[in-house]
C-alpha cells in the first residue's frame, strides 16, 4: 500500500428541491462532437492534448445556501451544536456536477 | 472554443476530462497555462487515453481502439476463451421480446449490454446488434443472452479494429440513411438508421426501433430520413463552429 485516500462526502439525498438545491441537469460533450474534432485536428495537423482536473466536484462554486453537520471525527468538541455552512460544493451534493461545468464554462 | 484573432483554440470537456486542440500550440500552451493557475489540472501531455479509448496517433493519421476495455470486459464476463466469430448477429434469426426462458441472472444481461453499448462509441459495427440484444433489457430470455454472447464472441475477432481518421483527407461530409420495414417481430416496429462521414472515417451514426409503427416501407424510410436529417443540421452547425 503506497496512500490512503478518503473524502468527504455530502448526503445529497437529505437534499430538498427547492431549497438546498435548484437545477441539477449539466452538459457533456457528444461522442459524435469529440469525434468530429478528433477528425478536425488530425487533418489541419493541429496538436491533440489531454488535462484532467483533480477533484472537479470540488471546484463549483454553491449558489444556494447549503448547511451540513460537523463531519463525524472532526466536530468542534467546544460547539458541537453547530453546522458549517458550506461554500464549494462537495461530492454528494445534487448540484455538484452542475456547478462545475458552470465554473469552467 | 474560442476563436482568437490569429486563430483557434477548441476545448472539449467531459466532466473532468478536457480535451484541446487548435491551430496554435502557443495559443494551446497559454490556455494550459491559466487553466492550471485556475484550477489543480494534471496535464497528461498529447492525447493517448480519454473515456476508455485509446489514441493512436501517427503523421498518417489518428487511430481510436477500445482493446484494453474490450479485453477487461471479455475477461470480466469469461469469455476469455470463447471462439471468435465474424458477425456480431445470426444471420436471419429474428429475435423476439417472448419466446424462450427467462435469464436468471438478470443484472448480469444488464451489465453485459452495458458495457456493449459503450463499446459502440466507437464501434458502428456493433451498433446494430447492440441496438438488438438492449431492447431485451427488461425481461432477458436465453436465446437474448445467447445474442448477447455471440457479440462479445465478435468482439474477440475484432478486437484490433477501431477507426482510423487519416490525415490526408477531403474535409467533406457524406451521409447515409435506411430502414427496415416491420423488422421488429413482436411489435412490427421499423428500424432506422444512418451514418455520417467526415474525411476519411464515420463520425456519427445510429440505429433507432421507430417509435411508431410505419404502414409501408416508404413510411418507414422518410421516417428514418427525417431522423437523419436533423443530425445532418446539427452536424452542419457543429462544422460551422468549428469553421
Amino acid at each position: 500500500m503506497s496512500r490512503y485516500k478518503a473524502r468527504l462526502v455530502a448526503k445529497g439525498y437529505a437534499q430538498t428541491y427547492g431549497i438546498d438545491y435548484e437545477e441539477t441537469y449539466s452538459p457533456v460533450a457528444k461522442m459524435t462532437t469529440v469525434r468530429a474534432i478528433i477528425v478536425m485536428a488530425t487533418t489541419k495537423g493541429w496538436s491533440l492534448h489531454q488535462m484532467d482536473v483533480n477533484n472537479a466536484f470540488l471546484h463549483g462554486d454553491l449558489q444556494e445556501e447549503v448547511y451540513m453537520e460537523q463531519p463525524l471525527g472532526y466536530v468542534d468538541q467546544t460547539r458541537p451544536n453547530l453546522v458549517c455552512r458550506l461554500k464549494k460544493t462537495l461530492y454528494g451534493l445534487k448540484q455538484a456536477l452542475r456547478a462545475w461545468s458552470d465554473k469552467i464554462s | 472554443m474560442k476563436k482568437t484573432d490569429h486563430g483557434i483554440v477548441v476545448i472539449v470537456i467531459y466532466v473532468d476530462d478536457l480535451i484541446i486542440t487548435g491551430d496554435s500550440d502557443a495559443d494551446i500552451f497559454d490556455l494550459k497555462k491559466l487553466l492550471k493557475q485556475k484550477f489543480e489540472m494534471k496535464d497528461l501531455g498529447e492525447l493517448h487515453y480519454f473515456l476508455g479509448i485509446e489514441v493512436v496517433q501517427s503523421p498518417k493519421g489518428i487511430w481510436l481502439l477500445q482493446r484494453q476495455y474490450a479485453l477487461n470486459k471479455l475477461s470480466k464476463y469469461g469469455m476469455m476463451g470463447c471462439k471468435p466469430i465474424s458477425i456480431p448477429l445470426e444471420q436471419n434469426v429474428k429475435l423476439s421480446a417472448n419466446e424462450g426462458d427467462l435469464v436468471e441472472d438478470t443484472t448480469m444481461y444488464r451489465h453485459i449490454v452495458g458495457s456493449l453499448i459503450y463499446m459502440t462509441i466507437i464501434r458502428p459495427d456493433l451498433n446494430y446488434a447492440v441496438g438488438v440484444v438492449s431492447q431485451f433489457m427488461q425481461t432477458p430470455r436465453k436465446p437474448h443472452l445467447d445474442a448477447v454472447r455471440r457479440i462479445l464472441r465478435y468482439i474477440k475477432h475484432t478486437l484490433q479494429c477501431g477507426i482510423f481518421y487519416e490525415a490526408k483527407s477531403q474535409l467533406q461530409v457524406h451521409g447515409y440513411t435506411n430502414a427496415d420495414w416491420a423488422g421488429n417481430v413482436s411489435e412490427r416496429k421499423s428500424t432506422s438508421g444512418f451514418m455520417f462521414s467526415f474525411g476519411s472515417g464515420v463520425v456519427s451514426w445510429n440505429n433507432k426501433k421507430q417509435p411508431i409503427v410505419a404502414l409501408s416501407s416508404m413510411e418507414a424510410e422518410y421516417r428514418g430520413a427525417t431522423i437523419t436529417t436533423c443530425e445532418v443540421i446539427w452536424l452542419q452547425k457543429l462544422l460551422l463552429d468549428l469553421g
